[in-house]
């Protein structure tokens, strides 16, 4: 792959990602509006994951030879954006946490492709999603739905993707980069399809 | 296995709907259907008659509700939104 196909899949996977998760936060904020309050953390999470997800497909669209005030701005945004991302997955966790009640918790090789990658903000964001993965599974136990099942096993896939973006800084090649690429796009692609068949049933 | 700490008020609001979908009840029926204590239900059911859901009807031997048409388009929305929740593992 060169480097250009690269930042074009990087956008790609992110903008992607950015438009499953504004649909979660959008059937979330309806279910908090219809009286299932705590969804509002979900919400919150899921729109500032699509912040996060859409300021790094920006970036990288940018180094294909934008605008160089963009680069600029969406470079120096990026630490921001790590925060942004580690507190979007703090409220979607926040959420299972309530939903699910205070006692189930204690469970609780191309260069500018570094600069996304922040070996202590993988590690958390690894964790969380790891938690998250682990509360809805629990979930599938007692429910036996698929659809809960394809939604834990995309949240695996993201956490999977969280772990393979930590080996990015380790390896020296850009394998992990595309295994950690292609699991967070099949994880999306698992939620969108769940939702996909939710408002599907509905007609 | 687990036991959720809370229903929440989606929860009881789709329970409540569903008993009352099936045809015009009294109260105690309802509080059978939807395992809620007497002041609890009245509470709820007050607010749905004031958000237009549930209409209460005057009989002889007291009072009984019934979902209007608003209520049955609530509860099909509501319905599509407890089956997201529970896919993506929430307790409804």
């Amino acid at each position: 792959m060169t480097s250009t196909q690269v930042f074009v899949f990087e956008s790609g996977v992110n903008l992607f990602s950015a438009f499953v998760s504004i649909l979660i936060a959008y059937f979330s904020y309806k279910a908090s509006k219809m009286g299932a309050g705590f969804l509002r953390y979900t919400s919150s999470g899921f729109t500032l994951l699509s912040v996060a997800l859409t300021t790094r497909a920006v970036y990288m669209f940018s180094l294909l030879g934008g605008r160089r005030i963009v680069l600029t701005l969406t470079r120096e945004s990026l630490l921001a954006n790590n925060a942004i991302m580690v507190l979007a997955y703090l409220l979607i966790a926040y959420s299972y946490f309530k939903s699910h009640g205070e006692g189930e918790a204690s469970l609780l090789a191309i260069p500018p492709l570094a600069i996304l990658f922040n070996p202590s903000i993988e590690m958390i964001l690894f964790m969380i999603s790891l938690y998250i993965t682990f509360t809805v599974f629990i979930t599938f136990m007692e429910s036996r739905s698929m659809s809960t099942l394809y939604v834990a096993i995309g949240f695996l896939m993201v956490s999977i993707s969280h772990l393979s973006f930590l080996l990015v800084i380790l390896s020296e090649s850009g394998l992990p980069y595309l295994v950690g690429s292609l699991t967070r796009l099949a994880g999306f692609l698992l939620l969108l399809w769940v939702l996909v068949g939710l408002a599907g049933r509905s007609r | 296995m687990r036991k959720p700490r809370y229903r929440s008020r989606l929860g009881i609001v789709v329970n409540i709907l569903e008993v009352l979908a099936s045809g015009e009840e009294k109260p105690t029926r309802i509080m059978y259907g939807t395992n809620l204590s007497y002041d609890r239900l009245q509470r709820y059911l007050a607010s749905l008659v004031e958000m237009g859901l549930v209409e209460e009807v005057r009989v002889e031997e007291g009072v009984r509700y019934r979902i209007t048409r608003q209520g049955l388009d609530f509860l099909s929305e509501a319905k599509r939104i407890v089956e997201f929740m529970r896919a993506f593992g929430f307790e409804v």
